[in-house]
């Protein structure tokens, strides 16, 4: 059994298996070319900048932009966020907030656009300050009660290969991209393998994997196996807006607003880790009482950290 | 006069309880990660 482990994606990728890691490093380096939305020269930076016409695009992001859409609406997951996620300020990776504490260069380039906060996020106990709803409403955003105007859709024509988003359109595929990204590297692996993007996990083979969940802190360890596990959580990727509150990238597109629930992380385990990171998120952004209903109905084992409490709270299946 | 040896003795123990106590998981059926080597962490990333 061998290891591989490379920087990718703002995050470390490890890929453990029997052989097949070039080819799986391969197609995740190559994904990440197509999908990133903070390479200016990725495949997704080009359609989206071409917005209001047709646009020829490459096999995965053709892929993986009709899977975004054609997500079940009960999870709340919709591509076309990326406006909001702007205007609540992630407006860049948040890597690079990272590196430039150790590399001038990358503190000058920082420095040339205003930051949206340090990385990491603030802790627990900040949240539930920091989480309240917004009072008056912060500027560049919609208050709670006034939910997101429909946008016009996208239009995916798969014989001819392209996309056209309306204009003003913009796609983010971060919710979905990475565990994509573990199922399709998973699959090129010769198992027993596992295929770890940065806590996008995917299994295959007999084996039975341990996989340790922390929310902030360690909770314990899961054995997997043929599975994959992902966690959302809102105290990574979040900072302070402009008005001093917390921001975070889950939007609720009901809202067009980081969401605010009663949960701070959320872990599920699934066949296959896009269904695990978009139940994760569901439930999320559903909160406690609608997400564990949620993952019990689809039949999912998950683990849920609540805002106010310390102990975690476990969902099994019916 | 008190048995030294007794009194390591019931330290030995109260040590023994408080690993076991920091070792135990916050959910039935999962390990401590301290408890096990593991092969992955998921957190957020």
């Amino acid at each position: 059994m061998k290891t591989v482990s490379f920087p990718s994606m703002s995050t470390e990728v490890t890929l453990i298996a029997q052989g097949g890691h070039d080819r799986a490093r391969r197609e995740i380096e190559e994904g990440v070319g197509e999908l990133s939305r903070f390479r200016p020269d990725s495949a997704l930076a080009v359609l989206n900048r071409a917005s209001g016409r047709p646009h020829a695009v490459p096999s995965r992001l053709l892929e993986v932009v009709r899977l975004a859409l054609a997500v079940d609406p009960a999870l709340l997951f919709d591509p076309t966020v990326l406006p909001d996620l702007v205007a609540a300020g992630y407006d860049r990776d948040f890597c690079l907030l990272e590196r430039a504490q150790e590399d001038p260069s990358a503190a000058r380039r920082l420095a040339e656009a205003p930051s949206p906060g340090p990385p990491g996020g603030p802790s627990i106990a900040r949240l539930a300050e920091l989480l309240t709803p917004p009072s008056p409403a912060p500027r560049r955003m919609r208050g709670p009660a006034e939910s997101r105007p429909p946008r016009p859709p996208v239009v995916v024509d798969p014989e001819r290969r392209t996309v056209a988003l309306p204009r003003g359109v913009a796609l983010d595929l971060g919710g979905i991209a990475k565990s994509w990204l573990a199922d399709r590297a998973c699959a090129l692996l010769e198992p027993p393998a596992l295929a770890d993007l940065g806590g996008d996990i995917r299994a295959r083979g007999a084996r039975a994997w341990r996989v340790a969940v922390v929310h902030q802190r360690p909770l314990g360890v899961l054995e997997v196996r043929d599975q994959a596990v992902a966690t959302s959580s809102i105290l990574r990727r979040s900072w302070l807006d402009r008005d001093g509150r917390l921001a975070h990238h889950i939007i609720d597109p009901r809202t067009g607003r980081p969401a605010v629930s009663d949960l701070h992380s959320v872990t599920v385990i699934a066949p296959t880790a896009v269904e695990a990171e978009l139940h994760a998120r569901a439930a999320l952004i559903l909160g406690s009482a609608e997400g564990s209903a949620l993952l019990r109905e689809r039949g999912f084992r998950a683990i849920l950290s609540l805002r106010n409490r310390d102990l975690p709270m476990e969902v099994r299946p019916c | 006069m008190t048995d030294l040896s007794s009194w390591k003795a019931v330290l030995l123990v109260g040590a023994a309880i408080a690993t076991l106590w920091g070792a135990m998981p916050d959910i039935p059926g999962l390990v401590h990660p301290s408890a096990v080597a593991v092969d992955a962490v998921t957190r957020a990333s």
